[in-house]
Formats: structure tokens, sequence, C-alpha cells
């Protein structure tokens, strides 16, 4: 019965001429993310005195707190428990900055998402870019606390970097899935913010995995960020990679995550002007 | 530029929002709704009906009607925003929608860096930009703040620096939907100059706004909405006078030109 038809002949992507190769298409996408990503890093420093400093200050705070507790109320010795702590907290903020920087990006972009045709999965994919980038540099001060302690380089290393791909690769899932959501039911981020805190606390971050009485330890991995977590651990000494099923679960779990995310984009998406 | 002319054909166009009476804006009434049956009525209500247009390369088309009768609502769909409920819509080039002042800013970043991030969103390469950013500040007459975050700037500012990007990008169906209310005078004469240039280059523009005066001294042709219907569409000067006709409104505007 109901004719739908829409013939944007040359209107592609963001309306850019459609004689234009797919490839020249995909390098227009590409600048947009990246120009997206410098935007949000600017802007999230721009009106701070200290800039990225406070990315380090927050968690390192948090492991003195962290530390006092554990070590000195508690009494409960954990051997080098900053440079552990501190190895599995940088994942963790990755995870905790990027999904729930996530949620409100529609919201904050409405003008433009309500009268411009272009990629909107740029939006939410350069909050987890710009998150990367603050993880990238939160490794390279990690790497040179690595060489004061110091920890030595092993084979350990490389495993950091398909952990980070599986992150990566699940943000980037969780991060469409959850701003295309959030857009429609505004609780998505009270929601979320309650689960994470959850998280936090059933995932090794503030404490090693052989903390966890023996009998769990096995199951309690299947969690993906435990497996990630204790992963990045796997580089200091007298610490180890989990199972392998436990990555792949978590591997399978990001790709999952990105499937759904895109699904979620798909159905959802084209219906954001008309909800925001 | 295209060697292909730009086209916007519209053909009986449809659209209606779901209006869902109150749209759960929360699971909590998205739960309540589907466990007590249909708390919230979805009611259907179109913004367009029956919209059939035409606009030829080189012309400025008007499109004029009180609030809330479905201009924006078209021309979200020429732009690909919305997607049509029914009809047929064709355009062919470069769409680009002109924003309201300081939508698609960043409020904490420079003028400068806004350029680059409104550009990059509007489909404009990067350096295509570095190649016309003295011509977007020139126009916009933005050269001595250009280096401040745009929080600072007026609203007025805003508007130069938005509509100068949007009018670098060389698009082929402009739409520039009520966007000039915060120039002054001077400016919006500016505007009105460099769209008249763009048209008679071969572009389509698509012009919407509520000063009469300014349609009456732009627009080659006018499509008059009422509804979510064309009331008529036609020459300028006729139709124009007969909407104002139906307003009320003496001779000038309802809301009075900003000229005078």
């Amino acid at each position: 019965m109901q004719r739908r038809q829409v013939t944007l002949v040359g209107v592609a992507d963001q309306a850019q001429v459609g004689r234009e190769s797919t490839c020249a298409r995909w390098r227009l996408r590409a600048e947009l993310l990246s120009t997206l990503t410098v935007a949000q890093l600017k802007a999230r420093y721009r009106r701070s005195l200290l800039g990225f400093l406070w990315s380090l200050i927050v968690p390192l705070f948090q492991i003195v707190v962290i530390g006092f507790v554990f070590q000195g109320l508690l009494q409960h010795e954990i051997p080098n428990y900053t440079i552990v702590f501190l190895t599995a907290l940088v994942p963790w903020i990755y995870f905790n900055d990027a999904t729930l920087a996530s949620c409100p990006v529609y919201l904050r972009f409405r003008d433009v998402v309500k009268k411009i045709y272009f990629p909107r999965w740029a939006l939410p994919l350069s909050i987890v870019s710009s998150s990367f980038v603050h993880f990238a540099l939160s490794m390279v001060i990690l790497f040179a606390v690595f060489a004061v302690i110091p920890v030595r380089f092993t084979p350990a290393f490389w495993w950091l970097i398909p952990l980070t791909a599986i992150l990566t690769t699940m943000l980037a899932g969780l991060s469409l899935m959850l701003a295309v959501l959030h857009t429609f039911y505004q609780d998505v981020e009270y929601a979320l913010t309650a689960i994470i805190r959850m998280f936090f606390f059933i995932t090794p971050v503030m404490y090693p995995t052989a903390e966890i009485p023996e009998q769990y330890r096995y199951w309690f991995l299947f969690n993906p960020m435990a497996a990630i977590c204790e992963g990045f651990r796997s580089v200091l000494p007298h610490y180890e990679l989990p199972e392998p099923e436990h990555l792949l679960s978590a591997a399978l779990f990001s790709v999952v995550c990105l499937l759904v995310g895109i699904a979620v984009y798909r159905r959802m998406g084209p219906q954001l002007p008309e909800v925001l | 530029m295209s060697e292909t002319a730009p086209i916007v054909e519209i053909e009986d166009l449809w659209k209606c929002y779901r209006r869902h009476h109150d749209r759960p804006a929360r699971f909590k009434d998205a739960f309540l709704a589907r466990v007590l049956g249909h708390m919230h009525q979805v009611e259907t209500a179109w913004a367009v009906r029956e919209f059939t247009m035409r606009a030829a390369p080189g012309e400025v088309v008007g499109v004029v009607g009180p609030n809330g009768c479905g201009k924006t609502t078209v021309l979200a769909i020429v732009a690909g925003v919305l997607e049509p409920t029914r009809g047929a819509v064709r355009v062919r080039g470069r769409v680009c929608p002109m924003l309201q002042a300081g939508a698609g800013f960043h409020r904490d970043l420079t003028g400068l860096e806004n350029i680059y991030l409104s550009g990059a969103i509007l489909g404009m390469r990067r350096r295509d930009i570095d190649d016309k950013l003295d011509d977007i500040v020139s126009w916009a007459e933005a050269d001595r703040w250009v280096d401040t975050p745009v929080r600072t700037f007026s609203s007025g500012m805003l508007m130069r620096l938005g509509f100068s990007v949007a009018a670098h990008m060389e698009p082929d169906v402009l739409i520039v939907d009520e966007i000039l209310a915060t120039g002054d005078e001077g400016f919006r004469a500016r505007v009105r100059g460099r769209l008249r240039r763009e048209a008679d280059d071969g572009r389509i523009v698509l012009f919407v706004s509520h000063y009469m005066e300014e349609v009456r001294a732009l627009c080659d042709r006018v499509v008059w909405m009422h509804d979510g219907r064309i009331v008529r569409q036609g020459a300028t000067r006729e139709v124009v006078a007969e909407y104002l006709a139906t307003t009320g409104a003496p001779v000038e505007p309802d809301i009075g030109s900003g000229g005078s």
C-alpha cells in the first residue's frame, strides 16, 4: 500500500557527490571521525589548568585511598599493590569513560543530527577513539612506571595488543548501542552508572584475581572485563594470563557487542532525528 | 561542481510522525505502558500531506507558512535526515542545510576549530577547508575573534560564521531554514546577495523565512504551506500577497521586518 521512496542521487553519505569512489567516501568518514575525536579531546581539557594530568591524578588519588584501606586499615598485604592496581586500572578507566560518555552524545549534538545527514555512528565512535587516546597516553605513563620499578620486558607484553583490540571492539559496540538507546530512554545512563559500579567490585581491578577463593576463580574470569584486566596484569612478574577459554569468551563477547551495536544502530538510528 | 545539474523533485510526499502521546522517556514508562495496555495512545500526526514540488537549477524557492505547518519537515526530508512515510523524493547533488546560529559548534572550541568541526560534519575534506579558510573567516568578518572560544561570540557572530562555513562548501542544494533571524539588516542583505549568486551559478536554494520582505526580494517562486499541505505555489508576488492577506497582517509581516 505505502509507497516509500527516497532517491538521493549523489547524496551518498555526507551529501557528497555520488560519483566519488567508495575509497574517497571512507576517507571522508575517517576524517570526520578524526576531526570529531580531536574536538572532543580539545574541548575536554580546554578549560582546565592541568589538562591531561587530571586523568592521571584522579586514578592516583584512587590508588592512594584504596591502597590505604586495603593495606593500612584491613592489614591485607598485597605485594607491590600500587603497580598491581594501576595496571588493571588503566583498561578499566578506558572502559568506564568510553561507555559513560557515549550515552549523551546524540543529545549533545542534537541540532546537527536533526538537520544534517551525516554518518551518525561517527559520534559515539569518536567518544571511543578519544577515550582510546587517553588510554594510550596512560599506557605510556604506565610503561614509564614499569621502567622505574623496574618490570622487565617479557613476551607477555605482546598480549597487550590483542587485549586492547578486544576491549576496543567491545567498546565500539557498546558505545553505538548505548548512545542510540540512551537517546530513546534516558535512564540508560543511570542504569549504566549503577552496573559499572557493581562491575568495578566483581572485576579484579582493586584486587588481583589471586584474592578470589580458588573454587570461584575459574568462573569469575568469564567476566570479559575480568579476563581483560587480569590479562593486562600478566605483564607483571608472578601474574599469569587467564586461561585461553577466558580470553576466547571475552573476544567472542566483544564481537557480539559490536554486532549488536551495529544492529541497534541500523534499526533505531534512522529514527534518531525524530526522537531527539 | 557536478556536470549534472542539481535537482530537487518531490512527488506526493506524506510524512507522519507517530506522536506517542507521551513517548515513554524512561524504561519505567515503557514498561508500565506494556503492562497496563495502551496507556499512551499512539497518535499519528500527518506533518506533511500531498506535497509535490520541483525546483530547477538556478531557482530560489521560498517556503512560507505559519509555525508548525511542516516547512522544516519537508526540508529535513530533502536533506535526507528524515524518511518520508510515503512519496518520492529525488535529490541530485550535495545538499547543505544551514544551521541555526551556533548549532553544531562546540562552545569551548575556538572559531577556527569549529570551522573544521562543522566543515567535517557537512562533508568537507580537511584540505578543502584549509584552502577556503581565509575566505570563510573574512566572509564572516570574524578575523578578530576567530581564535577565541565561540562561547564568547554573540549570536550574530555565531550565525555569520556558521553561514560562512556552509556557504563555502559549494553545495548544489542549499537549505536556509529561518536562520537569519538574529542577523542585522546589513548581514541579511549580504546573505541574500550570496544566495542569489549561488542560484545564478546553477544551484538550488530552498529558503524559509517569516520575513515576507525578504522572501519577495529573493525568491523566484514561493510555496505556501498550511497544516502540512500546499495551499498555493507560484510566482512570489501573488503567493506572498495572498498569504499575507490570510494572516491578517496589514501589508508587512506580522513580526515586523528587521529593516524598518
